[in-house]
């Protein structure tokens, strides 16, 4: 194995080490967490920003006075 | 035949098979049928084939608890029955009214809708009906349910012709069977009335009886008194489970687009939760009638909304001015939870002409009904908002838990339970065959026999439960 071939299995083995610490670190829970955030991560950043700065849904389904409205009904 | 005396009746020397009691929906189908399997069958009708005010008087009661229609107002008591003056609304019980509510004490059924499936092709012909049509989910909560509103077969003209010419149905008027006698094993005999006065005994080999949902009872819980048990030897729920299906108008909905819902001839669509809404949430089954509201009360309406979501109501009143079908009343009717206190009694101070204590009915409404009505709407009010199909509004003493009006249609006209069927003898008091436990040849028919009402009218229900127990008597009952 020449000079050049030996750095680049020893950087795999380390590379192989440090990922193998790194998923026995974080729990499975939060990788399957991660992947499942994975696509809608994508969808995301195709969106625009939420609309409402206070983070209040407009499509809210909200009982006033016997009415049954969407919050946007109250504007 | 018809015969419109007893007297003229015991001329004839007809020997019937079998007894059958009351000329309903239940007995005219069930006689029907067991003629058809060459039975020979007497049909007992306690009235005559006219209405008469001699006849209803005996169906005078009391009714202790919410208020409820006068008993003699409720029915009728003449060839055809209740038929007589019935609307004709017709629907079958969902699958899922037979199946047991984990959070609903005593509901469940010893049978399942599949066992009486076979015979609806049988109660379309009987009841004149179009194709039952499925429900159609609108929702994950909300289905668009049918609610056939048919031609209202009276049973007494349709069926009157066929009943005189059979060889094997012998139906005889004005005659009322006050008491069955029993031994524990087998009824041996009714006794009659007639013409004003007793009129003797009628055997039999076996009895059924089919005289209404609040009669059933009464004949039963009458005849084990006199017989010392002899007639219902597990009488432990007899009269009890008694069920209608309250009736009030529940808000109004005003609505984007009217023509969403197929409505009827006369603009009503009628709604349901899934049954997954009801488990989740824990309520009963529930209906929900909408009706094209009266221009005036549009106008109300819109000032109403106005108050609080101003914009809507001005995108409404520019609807209005459009087209004047936009907003719609809401009318609720919704199932009972089966309980053992709202019961049929027998009166300890009042008795009929024959001598018969009148019927006591205890009951009251349950807050589980309460929760449903309220849960309800407001499935029915999210569905409509999240949809974008309407916007409800909930009466306001629903929303406030206020007390049930008085001024409305209170219930149904529905006389469900008394005579449940079951398999513990303690909480029912007929088998799956309509058999009643521990007898041998008494069996009963009618919405009596219900373990739970459902949301819907009942009448579609005991025409095809009469199918299957006249099926099941004319493979039983040798000649
Ligand atoms: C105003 C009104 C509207 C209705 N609308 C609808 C509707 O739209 N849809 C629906 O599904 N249901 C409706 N119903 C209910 C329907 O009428 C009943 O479910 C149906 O008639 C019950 O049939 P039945 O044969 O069990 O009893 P019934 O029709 O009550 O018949 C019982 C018969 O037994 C006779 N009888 C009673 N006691 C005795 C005795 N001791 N001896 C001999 N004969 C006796 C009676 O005279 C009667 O003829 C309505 C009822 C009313 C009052």
């Amino acid at each position: 194995m020449c000079a050049v071939q030996e750095r680049h299995a020893y950087r795999v083995r380390i590379e192989r080490r440090v990922m193998s610490n790194f998923i026995k670190k974080i729990s499975r829970r939060t990788i399957m967490q991660a992947l499942i955030a994975l696509p809608a991560l994508s969808l995301f950043r195709n969106q625009p920003a939420v609309s409402d700065p206070n983070g209040i849904d407009p499509d809210e389904i909200v009982e006033v006075n016997g009415w049954i409205l969407r919050r946007s009904d109250l504007a | 035949m018809i015969f419109d005396s007893y007297e003229a009746y015991k001329q004839a020397s007809f020997k019937p098979k079998v007894c059958l009691l009351g000329s309903g929906p239940a007995g005219t189908t069930i006689a029907r049928k067991l003629g058809a399997a060459g039975i020979p069958v007497v049909v007992l009708e306690a009235g005559s084939r006219e209405f008469s005010d001699e006849s209803q008087d005996f169906y005078r009661g009391a009714t202790v608890g919410d208020d409820y229609f006068d008993l003699d107002i409720t029915r009728l008591r003449f060839m055809g029955g209740s038929s007589n003056h019935w609307a004709g609304w017709c629907r079958v019980l969902d699958s899922q009214d037979f199946e047991p509510k984990a959070w609903a004490p005593d509901t469940g059924w010893p049978i399942s809708r599949a066992d009486i499936e076979p015979y609806l092709p049988e109660v379309r012909d009987i009841l004149e009906l179009p194709d039952f049509r499925p429900d159609v989910p609108i929702s994950d909560d909300i289905r668009w349910v049918q609610l056939i509103k048919s031609g209202a077969v009276r049973f007494g003209e349709k069926f009157a012709d066929e009943l005189d010419r059979s060889k094997n149905i012998a139906v005889v008027l004005n005659t009322y069977a006050t008491e069955l006698a029993g031994d524990g094993r087998r009824v041996t005999g009714a006794k009659l009335w007639s013409n004003g006065e007793g009129a003797g005994t009628i055997t039999a080999d076996y009895f059924i009886t089919c005289t209404g949902g609040l009669e059933n009872s009464k004949l039963l819980l009458w005849s084990n008194q006199r017989s010392n048990g002899g007639v219902v030897p597990n009488a432990a729920a007899l009269g009890r489970y008694w069920m209608e299906h309250p009736t009030f108008e529940g808000g109004n909905a005003i609505l984007t687009n009217y023509s969403e819902f197929e409505v009827d001839a006369s603009n009503e669509a009628f709604f349901s939760p899934t049954p997954a809404a009801m488990e989740r949430l824990q309520i009963l089954n529930f209906g929900i009638r909408l009706i094209e509201m009266p221009y005036p009360n549009v106008k109300r309406l819109i000032a109403d909304l106005a108050c609080t979501a101003p914009t809507m109501a001005e995108w409404m009143s520019d609807q209005l001015s459009q087209r004047l079908r936009c907003a719609a009343q809401l009318y609720v009717a919704w199932e009972q939870a089966p309980l053992a206190s709202n019961q049929i009694e027998l009166s300890k101070t009042d008795v009929d002409h024959a001598g018969v204590p009148r019927v006591e009915l205890h009951w009251k409404k349950s807050p589980l009904e309460r929760r449903t009505l309220l849960e309800g709407l407001r499935l029915f009010g999210t569905t409509m908002a999240q949809k974008n199909l309407g916007r409800v509004r909930i009466a306001d003493w629903i929303g406030n838990g206020g007390d049930y009006p008085t001024n409305e249609e209170t219930a149904g006209h529905h006389h469900m339970g008394g005579t449940r069927m079951g398999t513990d003898v303690l909480k029912s008091v007929v088998d799956a065959n309509c058999k009643v436990h521990g007898m041998d040849n008494l069996y009963v028919g009618g919405s009596s026999v219900f373990c739970t009402s459902g949301q819907c009218n009942p009448t579609t229900t005991i025409t095809a439960l009469a199918c299957r127990l006249g099926d099941h008597l004319s493979k039983v009952i040798t000649v």
